[in-house]
């Protein structure tokens, strides 16, 4: 097998966890896939050693999540993580909750649609202040600390911005009266 | 257990639920694209970490040795005067500078003494003068304008 062959199996592989992580990170597709592309770049220039590696998935993931968070503080002018001083009132829009409402004729549109795939579309829309270390938590299983260190903020801010994230999503999920969750608000 | 807790179990379990995400069928083609264009470049034009390894090492040795060419055919004497020179430089530089701007100033002083200190006091005088005229004559305008306006 040739060495493009033996990446194209490696890309096969991991490309769905690669492109999960970016989109996640990032809430839009078109720059997630410009960052999985950059990921696997980088690692067809080391494939040489990373290509039969166990720990390549890890490897991969870390590259991933490092590009989106360059990616998020270089070209995103609305973004503002690094500022202590932003408040949901500053967001143009009016806010997550208010963007919900306002989303809610097209969520209802959605009819039968998949709610699982409207509780990713939630989480995509969230600000970033919040989504990124949610996703960073919760699907990188990373802590608090590391969060704050990996983004350079407070560890009250990171705490404060989590907690709101999923306060936003809570709003967005119906809940029974044992409050698990039984599905989505349309 | 507090609503925090709860709140965490509850966001954790309906994210970790999330069917997996797809790449788009578009990113393995373009990444391949991009590799095979990069593939065709000649060694030389990729990243140097990925150059053979002999010329990763005979490239380094090469840097290695301008750099220790520098530091030996450059005698530290020719150092010593060209780092005297330039401060020499820079010292007649700033002499220069002082020097022309004393000389600047001095004109100035002198001018200033024989052409305009002798008037200075009439010219005050005169600008005293012309801004009370002005503010006289425009009150009066204003007071005629006003009755005109009355009475039309």
């Amino acid at each position: 097998m040739t060495d493009a062959e033996q990446f194209e199996v490696f890309m096969r592989n991991y490309q769905d966890m690669v492109f999960a992580t970016a989109v996640r990170l990032l809430g839009n597709v078109a720059d997630a896939e410009d960052v999985a592309q950059a990921a696997f770049l980088k690692a067809w220039e080391r494939f040489a050693e990373i290509g039969s590696s166990p720990t390549a998935g890890g490897w991969l993931k870390t590259v991933t999540t490092n590009l989106c968070l360059n990616h998020l503080t270089r070209y995103r002018a609305r973004w503002r993580f690094f500022s202590e001083l932003r408040d949901e009132n500053d967001d143009p829009e009016g806010g997550f909750e208010h963007r919900l409402a306002a989303e809610s004729a097209t969520d209802a549109e959605a009819g039968q649609a998949d709610q699982r795939e409207l509780l990713e579309q939630a989480l995509r829309r969230l600000p970033d202040a919040q989504r990124v270390p949610l996703v960073l938590y919760h699907f990188e299983n990373k802590s608090y600390e590391e969060i704050a260190g990996q983004l350079g903020v407070s560890l009250g801010k990171v705490k404060t911005d989590i907690h709101r994230g999923r306060e936003a999503l809570k709003n967005k999920l119906k809940l029974d009266s044992a409050g698990d969750a039984v599905g989505l608000k349309l | 257990m507090n609503n925090e807790h709860e709140l965490e179990r509850l966001i954790d379990r309906e994210l970790k639920q999330l069917p997996p995400l797809r790449a788009p069928r578009t990113l393995m083609p373009r990444v391949l694209a991009e590799v095979r264009r990069r593939a065709a470049l000649p060694w030389y034009q990729r990243a140097w970490f990925t150059w053979p390894r002999q010329w990763q090492v005979a490239s380094a040795v090469a840097l290695a040795a301008v750099l220790v060419g520098i530091a030996i055919l450059l005698p530290e004497f020719h150092l010593g005067a060209v780092a005297s020179r330039a401060a020499g430089n820079l010292a007649g530089r700033v002499a220069n500078a002082t020097e022309g701007f004393g000389t600047g100033l001095n004109a100035a002083l002198v001018l200033w003494r024989a052409l305009f200190q002798p008037v200075i006091g009439y010219v005050l005088v005169f600008v005293a003068v012309m801004f009370a005229a002005c503010a006289a004559f425009g009150t009066a305008l204003g007071r005629v304008l006003a009755k005109e306006l009355k009475f039309a």
